[in-house]
């Protein structure tokens, strides 16, 4: 893939990943860090999804969220070289993530954003076949109005299934303090649905 | 143990699918807590499916990463360090300009729909063949979303986010050097919505409803104008577009301040 010259990046990296399936984390790490840029680019791809999805849910604004990973994901590519083998590199890229939101919401002198209602009311996933479509909306209302140090550490542990001490290397935090963060969210997301449980029963 | 200790634990729990063998004991005999459990793995079970805003990679950033056309970012602090942020090498000039050229009568389109659509209710939406790109998709979106907005506010707010969307699209073409006319459209086109759409829509606002609408729009504003300061002294190729929508930002932001006096 070296020689590659075709800009779409479908294509590269299409052609990159079938060209080595099998290339595990670490290996990507090692080869961005010797200036592989192709490697770089797939790990990107591996973790832009998760990455933008987490900043989604703490910035609640598309084109914040996408400039917040973008920008991690530079950040990270700038700074590849402090990182040190055999750590774990999504913990590590989170973490720059976490940072530069939290450096934005410094900018901005806030540290919640308004909840897009409209986006909860969306969706008819399959697991809305399972929870009705009011609780989904609720769900996603509470999780929004969560403090951002408890979503965070909550969405780190449900969705990405990060342990309490993985989470708290993404956070700069304590395990404890990771695991409380978890609680209080759990707490006040089963305090606010407990009610329309009860509703949807049959 | 009591009902009450045993969910408090299951809360603290790194798994609440996978209790201690303690917890599992008291949950076989108590249907309470086992349907507490259950409650409390269905929200998280749930969690993934929220609806998220779906966002591809951004063809800039894969571009910056693999070194195409941009030079190298080592040493950078990733905040614009060198300014090299999401350039955008080799942009096709056609179909940029043909973007440019769609995205200029959405946004006379959107601002249309609040001029002489003020009322609730439908109201017509300029169709246009559209190619893939994201720029004129999103304002696309926001035309649409214009046209079903049910409140002053609702269409304020879109018309900030169409301004934000016109300077984000701008930030991508910065530093390609073949994109720069269309760069200076971008920021044309940035200046009317917030000139002619975003303050003139602001001052029909009731007063009561200012502080809530305006003031994040006014630091929305006030974000603009800083990076797009910054954009235009570190990428002198696009200084003049990115002086444009400084100065719309600074004004835009300034008039709003104003208002939020009154």
């Amino acid at each position: 893939m070296k020689g590659a010259t075709q800009p779409a990046n479908g294509t590269v990296l299409a052609a990159f990943n079938s060209e080595q399936p099998a290339l595990d984390e670490a290996a990507l790490v090692r080869r961005s860090q010797c200036g592989d840029r192709e490697a770089f680019a797939a790990l990107v791809e591996r973790y832009w999804d998760r990455l933008y999805r987490w900043m989604y849910h703490l910035a609640h604004h598309r084109q914040q969220a996408e400039d917040l990973a973008q920008e991690a994901f530079l950040k990270a590519l700038a700074h590849l070289r402090s990182f040190r083998a055999g750590s774990n590199f999504r913990a590590w890229l989170f973490r720059i993530a976490y940072n530069t939101f939290l450096n934005q919401c410094r900018e901005d002198g806030r540290s919640r954003q308004a909840f897009p209602e409209q986006l909860a009311a969306r969706g008819q996933g399959p697991a809305e076949q399972a929870m009705s479509r009011e609780a989904m909306r609720l769900l996603a209302r509470t999780i929004g109005r969560l403090p951002p140090d408890y979503r965070a550490a909550f969405l780190l542990r449900v969705e990405e299934g990060l342990s309490f001490r993985q989470i708290a290397q993404v956070l700069e935090t304590t395990e404890e303090t990771a695991r409380w963060r978890v609680f209080k969210a759990r707490q006040k997301l089963m305090s606010v649905l407990a009610a329309q449980f009860d509703r949807d029963k049959p | 143990m009591t009902c009450e200790q045993i969910q408090q634990r299951l809360l603290a729990c790194q798994d609440p699918r996978r209790p201690t063998d303690e917890i599992q004991y008291h949950l076989a005999a108590c249907p309470a807590c086992r349907q507490w459990q259950v409650r409390l793995v269905e929200i998280e079970r749930h969690v993934p499916f929220l609806p998220v805003e779906p966002a591809p990679v951004p063809e800039p950033l894969l571009r910056q990463v693999l070194g195409k056309g941009a030079a190298s970012t080592a040493g950078t602090t990733g905040n614009l360090g060198d300014g090299l942020w999401l350039r955008l090498a080799g942009v096709g000039r056609t179909r940029w300009r043909l973007a440019a050229g769609v995205a200029a009568a959405l946004v006379w389109a959107a601002l249309g729909l609040w001029l002489f659509h003020d009322q609730p209710g439908p109201a017509p939406v300029a169709h246009r063949p559209l190619g893939p790109d994201q720029l004129v998709t999103s304002l696309m979106a926001h035309d649409l979303g214009l046209a079903e907005a049910q409140t002053p506010a609702e269409r304020l707010k879109l018309l900030a986010q169409l301004a934000d969307d016109l300077r984000a699209e701008s930030k991508n073409l910065a530093g390609s050097p073949q994109a720069a006319d269309v760069l200076e459209e971008l920021a044309s086109q940035y200046r009317v919505v917030v000139e002619d759409g975003v303050v003139q829509r602001a001052r029909k606002l009731r007063p009561k409803d200012r502080p809530s609408v305006l003031a994040p729009i006014a630091k929305q504003l006030e974000r603009a104008r800083t990076d797009a300061e910054t954009f235009a002294h570190e990428v002198p190729t696009a200084a003049s577009a990115f002086r444009t929508i400084a100065d719309a930002a600074k004004d835009g932001s300034g008039q709003l301040q104003g208002l939020l006096r009154e």
